[in-house]
């Protein structure tokens, strides 16, 4: 029996669920959450069982594909492979957490708004970005790329912190500076990807792949290719596009961050993997030097402005723009070890950075701010189970070996040094990204020297005048958690599996074979 | 067998970490034997092991954690089992092991709110501790390697960290991740150079690879001198060195299992397991050379100036890891590690055995100061000989563990002199130099510690004291010597005292292995004349030190000027010279940062709506409503297209 039907249905499934929310009125915003996270699992389930198929059979893909608007020769083209699996999984994993998340959780927003309206929201960012991931047919990704930044829109605006400086203002800022930075990056995609199509006449990746840019010249490929990438490129973020990120990231909340880091980022960076590296070799071989420099400002850049930070949330946002340098320097070296890092990095990132805020997410529900100075010294003490998550996190976002992050960066310096088409910055670029790791470090460590080391800060531990207290993490908390810390720690002791998956697919898009 | 023994010195202490977590979070009383346990099973698994390699072959593959695909290429993440990593692990079980017994004494019950002793997360992260440098010196494969070592940095971070309530133990913790990181940057790009130019990081293939030839020189170069930048890291050795004598803010046991088998023999065993790769580069054996006798010198000097006893030791460390390195470092073929291990294993017996000591001493007397110190002899006389024959281990008194393998190092630079090799010249003179000054400090340790009158009465602990917190006791121990009651504070927990005795033996009688050295150690010996020479000099300067307290004063650092002492207790400055350095402009340049990523890339950001606004305001004023106004506009418009389109034409 074909079962093809899984990978339409890992994104409708989500989407329906989506809408029946919206209908149904009458539901509690706990019972909404339920039903959420009911969906979600069964959207895991879904990936899994897609996931188990396609590594099976290798090349042979799961692929629907059926005409859509036949005046525009749009068809949906659906498939998945080794690229996309790891990303569907991802992103059905982390919308299940999310919203097992959001059924103890509210966000604490002055807002009126229905908790239901919220887990519609992400069930709709779940579902497109499934979709994003696995459609095959360019106009297909863009409409799916476009679905989410709407229902994002409302996460930010409508469910974010209204406790910032400027309140409501504050708010509406960061949510219309993300529509407008990734809605104008999507129109310059549009026209590179309306470019493609009138050049070669397909919008088919598969077809495209195959042809792999000789129905294009050299000229019209860098167009292309300069186009498509910037387009993605806000969305990843690549340094100097990336200030609609710390925003957005600290002003949604918990549920949004949590997406947004998770799943939102990983769109930009898949697209060039799928769209700008097979489809424009050439091209993308004449701009790879350029983006290999801004994903290495990136790194540094990031990594800098954490060591100052003082908004842990905002840090962890700025840690971002950091590990998707590393991102992007995998994929600008265009050989199969630095996508490989690449796409590793992708999935370790999702991972870690989603941990981050839920763990920091906790914090500021307990301490109304994520200043490091108001959270307060002591947390191995004050709230151990809080504090060895959040170590955790930092040194698994530090990138140190035998944690997830690790294998991906690994790779991505190699693919780095080796990279034949960033010529002479191949290796000054794989050194500075080096040193990143070790900028990473640094600010990692000064946050657990802040926050998790030194005496508990008196002003939240118990006293006779003032016997309330603040809790540690909640059961609640910690099962929503505990995938992610399993997760990192499997992923970087045991890489096999996961970089199994993501090795054919890899020579396949670049065309490459095993060496013996 | 032999696959399983090796397995399970990794898997053992991982499980005892795990579980003592897991169940920790309640404090029970049995949580410490988890890690006991761990490490004792550890021991007998690397006694196993070694056993079985010294009768068969070793093993070079045993599967692990699976392969890696690269992409166009795998890495299989493997163990190997063979003399080298058989001995050390011995080494590391042994020393863990005693560890952890002294601890659940020394760390006993939970302390006071505000200085908790936190044993569960102590006793888990030493277990993670000894798991990470077993997986070290198994690894086949170098990036399994690297995440032994790093993992290993980590857990090193947690136990210099473990007081975090005070502001020197949080410094320390992040200089001694941060410092070593550094240096492990450069193991992550040898990595990184291995893994683009060899296509395999495979310590055997490598190791194969340059041997035959198959390699570039220039790739096998700077291989070699990025895994030394990790090599000075991890083993402390200049210009890297600065993390180790702020570690000593952790808790005493610690230091004993970083200064002894772990961490800091990490380096100069990464350097005996590539010594194929590295003897195919001279070059990079030469600064090997240079920085481990820069060090060696350098570390005894300062350890002579220490007021104190912990951070003293510590110096000593560095000066003893530089003769390791140093013997590696002159080897001439595949086999001459042997010196360098030798030394390597002895130290890790007389080293435990002093810092254990050490804790004893602290233990009673309250402070780590060396001028609180004094008399040990008459009030602890079994602790002082204890602490004495770690001295005399340290400075290398025949016919102790530490002579031979001190001489046998000193004999393979002699040789490597002799057979024209400059480097060789370079180690022998500043080993031999070492060794006079190694027998000053060890002295004036002695003369101190044991000899010398106490300024303060040994039980006079609790009375009002005025040290500054960073020379107090740790808050931890605190709490455990109030436990006891002030009636027992002139005895020692058995469970402290008995580790000494069982670390004593090798530290007396290490020498023995040479009867009949296994093949690892088969080069090792002692020429007469450099044995001779190395003993008379320590010996000297042992005497010249304990002359001191018949000449009025106990302490013969009191004889340096006042400018060069504090200048040797700050060791050289180095310290500074790195803040300046490092420190302060990548403090500087993150501030640029920010203040650059708001006022220059997001001002253009928010300059668009401002130009917006006036950009429409200034097209609007096109639209003016009147009839005249827009034909005047249509007739400008196709008086320009005309014009255009001639001069296209």
């Amino acid at each position: 029996m074909s079962m093809d039907w899984l990978v339409p249905a890992a994104s409708l499934l989500p989407l329906t669920a989506a809408f029946a929310l919206l209908a149904l009125r009458r539901l509690t915003a706990q019972a909404a959450a339920r039903v959420g996270t009911l969906t979600c699992l069964a959207t895991l389930i879904l990936a899994v069982a897609a996931t188990l198929i396609t590594s099976d059979t290798g090349a042979d893909h799961l692929e629907v594909d059926a005409p859509w608007v036949p005046a525009l020769g749009m068809r949906a083209h659906l498939g998945l492979d080794g690229v996309s699996a790891p990303l569907v999984l991802l992103t059905a994993l982390l919308g299940l957490l999310v919203c097992a998340h959001l059924v103890k959780i509210r966000p604490a927003t002055a807002s009126r708004a229905n908790g239901r309206q919220l887990v519609a929201c992400v069930l709709a960012v779940t579902g497109g970005a499934i979709a994003t991931f696995t459609a095959l047919d360019l106009l297909l990704f863009f409409v799916a790329f476009e679905t989410v930044l709407i229902p994002m829109w409302f996460v930010i605006a409508v469910w974010g912190d209204d406790q910032q400086a400027g309140g409501e203002a504050t708010r509406r800022d960061a949510a219309n500076r993300f529509i407008l930075y990734t809605a104008t990056g999507s129109a310059v995609m549009l026209l590179g990807i309306i470019l493609i199509a009138l050049r070669t006449g397909t919008t088919d990746l598969v077809d495209l792949a195959q042809q792999g840019g000789s129905e294009m010249s050299t000229g019209v490929q860098i167009i292309a290719a300069v186009l498509i990438v910037l387009g993605l490129a806000v969305k990843a973020p690549m340094w100097p596009l990336h200030t609609w990120l710390p925003p957005a990231h600290t002003i949604a909340p918990t549920a949004g961050s949590v997406l947004l880091a998770g799943v939102l980022l990983k769109m930009g960076t898949y697209g060039l993997v799928r769209v700008a590296v097979p489809v424009l070799p050439e091209g993308m071989a004449e701009i790879a030097p350029y983006l290999g420099v801004f994903g290495v400002v990136g790194i540094l850049w990031g990594g800098l402005a954490c060591l100052v930070e003082r908004d842990l949330k905002r840090l962890v946002a700025l840690s971002s723009v950091a590990h998707m340098g590393f991102v992007l320097v995998g994929v600008a070296s265009m050989t199969p070890t630095g996508l490989q890092g690449a796409l590793f990095a992708n999935i370790a990132h999702g991972i870690v950075t989603a941990l981050l805020f839920f763990v920091v997410g906790a914090l500021k529900d307990r301490h109304h701010s994520a200043d490091l100075g108001v959270l307060g010294s002591g947390l191995r003490d004050r709230l151990p189970r809080l504090g060895w998550l959040l170590t955790l996190g930092a040194v698994a976002g530090l990138g140190l070996p035998g944690l997830a992050v690790f294998w991906g960066e690994l790779l991505a310096i190699t693919g780095a040094w080796e990279s034949t088409v960033l010529g002479d910055l191949a290796r000054p670029l794989a050194v500075l990204a080096a040193i990143g790791t070790a900028v990473a470090a640094a600010y990692w460590l000064r946050v657990l020297r802040v926050l998790w080391h030194g005496p508990p800060d008196e002003r939240w531990t118990p006293s006779d005048l003032e016997p309330v207290t603040i809790g540690d993490a909640t059961a609640h908390e910690s099962i929503t958690t505990a995938p992610l810390v399993l997760a990192t720690v499997a992923l970087g002791l045991a890489p096999g599996p996961l970089l199994a998956l993501t090795a054919p697919a890899v020579r396949l898009l670049l065309g490459v074979e095993v060496s013996p | 067998m032999i696959e399983s023994a090796a397995l399970l010195t990794i898997v053992l202490p991982t499980v005892a970490a795990v579980l003592g977590l897991v169940m920790g979070g309640r404090s029970r009383p049995w949580a410490g034997d988890w890690a006991v346990l761990g490490s004792l099973g550890a021991l007998i698994a690397a006694v196993l092991e070694l056993v079985q390699v010294l009768r068969q072959a070793p093993v070079t593959s045993i599967g692990f954690l699976g392969r890696a695909e690269l992409g166009t290429f795998s890495i299989g993440l493997d163990l190997r089992a063979d003399q080298l990593s058989a001995s050390i692990a011995v080494a590391v079980g042994l020393v863990a092991f005693c560890v952890q017994v002294y601890s659940t004494a020394y760390l006993s019950g939970t302390g006071t709110p505000e200085a908790p002793t936190r044993y569960p997360a102590y006793a888990a992260t030493v277990s993670l501790f000894t798991a990470a440098m077993m997986l070290v010196i198994h690894s086949a494969d170098l990036v399994l390697l690297l995440i032994g070592w790093e993992a290993m940095g980590l857990a090193s971070y947690l136990l210099v960290g473990h007081h975090s309530e005070r502001a020197s133990a949080r410094a320390a913790a992040m200089k001694a991740f941060l410092v070593t990181r550094i240096g492990d940057l450069g193991v992550l790009l040898a990595v990184v150079v291995l893994l683009a130019d060899a296509r395999t990081t495979s310590i055997a293939q490598l190791t194969a690879a340059a041997t035959s030839g198959e390699l570039g020189h220039a790739t096998l170069l700077t291989a070699g001198l990025l895994l030394l930048a990790g090599v000075a890291g991890k083993s402390a050795q200049f210009p890297l060195h600065t993390w180790l004598p702020d570690a000593m803010e952790g808790p005493t046991p610690v230091s004993a299992l970083i200064h002894a088998a772990t961490m800091v023999a990490a380096g100069v065993f990464l350097v005996a397991r590539l010594l194929p790769l590295y003897l195919a580069v001279p070059g990079a054996l030469q600064v090997a050379a240079v920085i481990a006798a820069i060090s060696m010198v350098g570390a005894a000097l300062a350890a002579i100036a220490q007021d104190d006893l912990k951070r003293l030791l510590a110096y000593s460390t560095i000066s003893q890891v530089a003769y390791m390195l140093a013997g590696v470092a002159v080897s001439s073929g595949p086999d001459g590690s042997g010196p360098g291990i030798f030394h390597l294993l002895s130290h890790a017996a007389f080293k435990a055995l002093l810092f254990l000591t050490a804790g004893c001493v602290i233990h009673l007397v309250g402070s780590t100061m060396l001028a609180d110190m004094g008399g040990l002899l008459r009030t602890h006389r079994a602790l002082a000989v204890l602490f004495g024959i770690g001295l005399a281990g340290l400075a290398g008194v025949p016919p102790l563990g530490g002579f031979w393998s001190k001489e046998a190092v000193l004999t393979a630079a002699e040789e490597a002199a002799h057979a024209g090799s400059w480097t060789g010249w370079v180690v022998l003179l500043t080993g031999l130099g070492t060794s006079l000054l190694t027998g000053i400090y060890a002295g004036r340790a002695w003369s101190i510690v044991a000899l010398g009158s106490a300024a303060k009465a040994l039980p006079a602990h609790g009375d009002a004291e005025t040290e500054e917190p960073h020379e107090t006791l740790a808050p931890g121990q605190d709490a455990a010597l109030h436990a006891t009651g002030p009636e027992h504070q002139h005895r020692l927990p058995a469970a402290m005292m008995l580790p000494l005795y069982l670390l004593a033996v090798p530290t007396l009688g290490f020498g023995l292995v040479l009867i009949d050295p296994p093949e690892l150690l088969g080069a090792v010996h002692v020429d007469l004349v450099t044995g001779v020479t190395g003993a008379m000099l320590s010996l000297a300067g042992l005497g010249w030190a304990l002359s001191a307290p018949r000449l009025g004063a106990p302490d013969i650092a009191i004889a340096l000027p006042v400018g060069a002492r504090a200048m040797l207790r700050d060791g050289f400055r180095v310290d500074a010279v790195q803040h300046a350095l490092i420190v302060r402009p990548a403090l500087g340049l993150a501030r640029g940062v920010k203040s650059a990523d708001w006022g220059v890339i997001d001002a253009y950001v928010r300059a668009i709506p401002p130009t917006l606004r006036v950009g429409g305001n200034l097209l609007r004023r096109a639209q003016t409503g009147l009839a005249t106004a827009y034909a005047a506009w249509l007739v400008i418009g196709a008086v320009v297209i005309a014009i255009a389109g001639v001069g296209l034409s």
